[in-house]
């Protein structure tokens, strides 16, 4: 237990004293901040300034799109790309160093909040630049300002993602801190970056329909941008799988076939439906390339650890594939029959890919759970995306109560397989007897290599998701702080690591077996903790430990003893924040949508389509 | 409230952490509550001219 005053240690030597100089110069920054944004609004909607009108019609030459189109996407583009960065980064400080010593302490964390940040302006830009109605589907603020429904939607989802902030500290004064990325409140973060890729594309739409005919074709570099918007959006959707591309994910591994049908399910079939042939591809590709760019930048260049992210070539196959077909035509059906080729046939082709590459390979045994979960969840988010496609190219929707019910649906199969994926159980009265023998070391630290024999002997079937040792939080400049060993079978119930381990300085490192619905973990040496209360677990020559569940282990800094009403209040106030960003986006689309069919509602007959 | 390893150091710091954590949305929700408070305004004196309208026929 945490006792007062090794909190007040905490206090004085991990940001005591420097805090009051941070809170200083933030708030200082923020209201400064604050002033210049609302100075910046009034002042060009009373026409007392012209150059940011001057700066956006520059930019809406140069991008052929209005300029309440141009500027914002620019900057949002900027902005986004700046959060990826930062967030890949931070992520792979959190597992080589550990827990921050303060908000201010770890660098990553500045591109973060600016490029939050920049979404939200980009949003508000958007909003507050057009002087004429911007489209028929725009939102009236006063008599003489109208607002564009993408702008409205962006900036709600970087209002989402910041708010994400205060809930974070109140979370992590009330539980602990969480060393995960799924912690509900980091879930916020990284959500509304992810959805207000979708914004982007429906501020797009409505610039181009207030265009023109005769306006000018876009040339090579614009139609560029329109594929990345759909690499954006299948990036900002693959978000939630992080911890499973480095390597440390901390919940069961079947999350994962799930997340990724998910993922492409929606962005690739919302390009294919809106872009057209190759789209699909295009957009795995270039996602590829963003994501090959930021990861080489985080683990060769700055020296942490590294990540893979899945290539999503398969399943943009498969949509392409199913694309080839009459059902083109029908686009909801589209959707979700590809969905199913997607969660079937595209997660096998992108385990080719998972398994040769990523830390852990995805064992046979996972694929029924695997694929009871994805199946569903990829028919509804390719249904999703392919209505996402059809508001993009200006097809009228199903009927409202089609859309929303579809909407709701997919909501609640995710909802469902994410509860199915969270259960695990720990197995009682189980233990592992492990024998150390030294390695030699060359960086001064101590490294074993371990015989490992579990009691009872048939713990783990023949086909376990892993069992495996990992090392984490040792420190960016040792070996980046990470260690991951896939120990060898040699009998029933015993196996031997391949690799000499770090049991030294600040490392956690812990044997981890996942099988099926088994999760579990025995420490193997954990660094002391002062400044969280918790001893040092040493590595003896020879123990027996019994597994316990793997959170209390890897997430030492969970405060116990809380009770579950909070915990449940806790999760409730972060689902209805998301709910109210997935019915803002849902909202987008169908206003778009009415905006732009209300003249030609029975072109289509909408039941038709469902 | 610095007098010294306590309870009341502890209490020290969460304030800070939590003063933190205000600058980085504060301008946000400044700026989105003043675009709601002008739409408001706008549509609440919009309805009232409306239902005068439909008093003065």
């Amino acid at each position: 237990m945490t006792d007062p005053s090794d909190i007040s240690i905490l206090a004085q030597s991990e940001g005591g004293g420097a805090a009051l100089n941070e809170v200083i110069g933030l708030s200082a920054a923020a209201v400064v901040v604050t002033i210049v944004l609302l100075l910046i609004g009034w002042l060009h909607r009373t026409r007392k300034i012209t150059w940011l009108t001057s700066l956006a019609e520059w930019s809406g030459r140069r991008f052929k799109r209005p300029p309440w189109v141009a500027l914002p996407i620019a900057l949002f583009i900027t902005s986004i790309i700046c959060a990826l960065f930062g967030f890949i980064w931070d992520v792979s400080l959190h597992i080589g160093n550990g827990r921050d010593d303060g908000a201010l302490a770890n660098p990553a964390h500045y591109f973060i909040l600016i490029g939050l940040f920049g979404i939200f302006v980009a949003g508000c830009t958007a909003i507050v630049l057009p002087y004429d109605k911007p489209g028929p589907a725009a939102v009236r603020i006063t008599d003489h300002w109208h607002a564009p429904v993408g702008g409205l939607v962006m900036a709600g989802c970087g209002l989402y993602a910041l708010m994400g902030f205060p809930l974070d500290d109140i979370w992590h004064r009330i539980f602990g801190q969480d060393v995960t990325l799924w912690g509900p409140t980091h879930l916020m973060m990284i959500g509304g970056a992810g959805f207000s890729t979708l914004a982007a594309a429906y501020l797009e739409v409505e610039g181009k329909r207030t265009q023109v005919s005769d306006a000018p074709r876009d040339g090579i570099f614009l139609k560029f941008i329109q594929y990345l918007a759909f690499a954006g959006v299948l990036i900002g959707m693959s978000v939630y799988q992080i911890e499973f591309d480095f390597g440390v994910a901390q919940f069961r591994q079947v999350f994962q076939p799930m997340l990724i049908a998910a993922a492409a399910g929606l962005a690739l079939v919302a390009a294919r439906v809106f872009l057209g042939r190759g789209a699909a591809l295009l957009a795995a590709l270039i996602a590829i390339g963003l994501r090959g760019i930021v990861a080489g930048l985080v683990a060769p260049v700055l020296d942490a650890p590294s990540n893979w992210f899945p290539l999503y070539l398969g399943t943009a196959l498969v949509v392409e594939i199913v694309a080839l077909t009459p059902l083109i035509k029908r686009p909801v059906l589209f959707g979700a029959v590809a969905g199913l080729g997607v969660g079937t046939v595209g997660l096998w082709l992108e385990s080719l890919w998972i398994n040769t590459v990523y830390a852990y390979p995805w064992p046979a045994s996972i694929w029924p759970e695997a694929l009871a979960m994805a199946v569903p969840v990829a028919i509804l988010t390719g249904a999703c995306g392919a209505m996402i496609g059809m508001v993009l190219s200006g097809e009228a929707l199903p009927r409202k109560a089609i859309g929303v019910g579809l909407v709701a649906l997919t909501v609640v199969a995710i909802g469902g397989a994410a509860a199915n994926g969270l259960r695990y159980e720990v197995p009682e009265n189980a233990v592992a007897t492990i024998t150390l023998t030294e390695a030699p070391s060359n960086d001064g630290e101590r490294r074993v290599t371990a015989d490992v024999r579990f009691t009872p002997a048939d713990l783990v079937s023949d086909d376990p998701n892993w069992v495996s040792v990992l090392g984490w939080q040792g420190g960016i400049d040792n070996d980046s702080g990470i260690f991951v060993d896939h120990l060898e079978k040699v009998g029933p119930g015993q196996f031997r690591s391949t690799a000499p381990m770090p049991v030294s300085g600040t490392w956690k490192t812990l044997i981890r077996v996942h099988d099926g619905r088994t999760l579990t973990a025995v420490p193997v040496y954990l660094a002391g903790d002062p400044g969280i209360g918790a001893e040092e677990v040493p590595a003896e020559a020879t123990m027996t430990r019994p597994f316990v569940a793997e959170i209390t282990i890897l997430q030492r800094e969970r405060s116990p003893d809380i009770p579950e009403s909070l915990w449940l209040i806790g999760c409730l106030v972060v689902l209805a924040c998301t709910l109210a960003m997935v019915a803002g986006v849902t909202w987008g689309a169908g206003r778009i949508n009415g905006g732009e069919t209300r003249g030609t509602a029975d072109r289509l007959q909408p039941s038709a389509q469902a | 409230m610095m007098e010294g390893p306590d309870g009341a150091d502890v209490q020290f710091l969460a304030d800070h952490s939590v003063w933190i954590a205000v600058p980085a949305f504060a301008p946000a929700i400044v700026v989105a509550g003043v675009v709601v408070y002008i739409a408001m305004k706008n549509r609440r004196r919009g309805d009232a001219d409306q239902e005068a309208d439909e008093r003065t026929p």
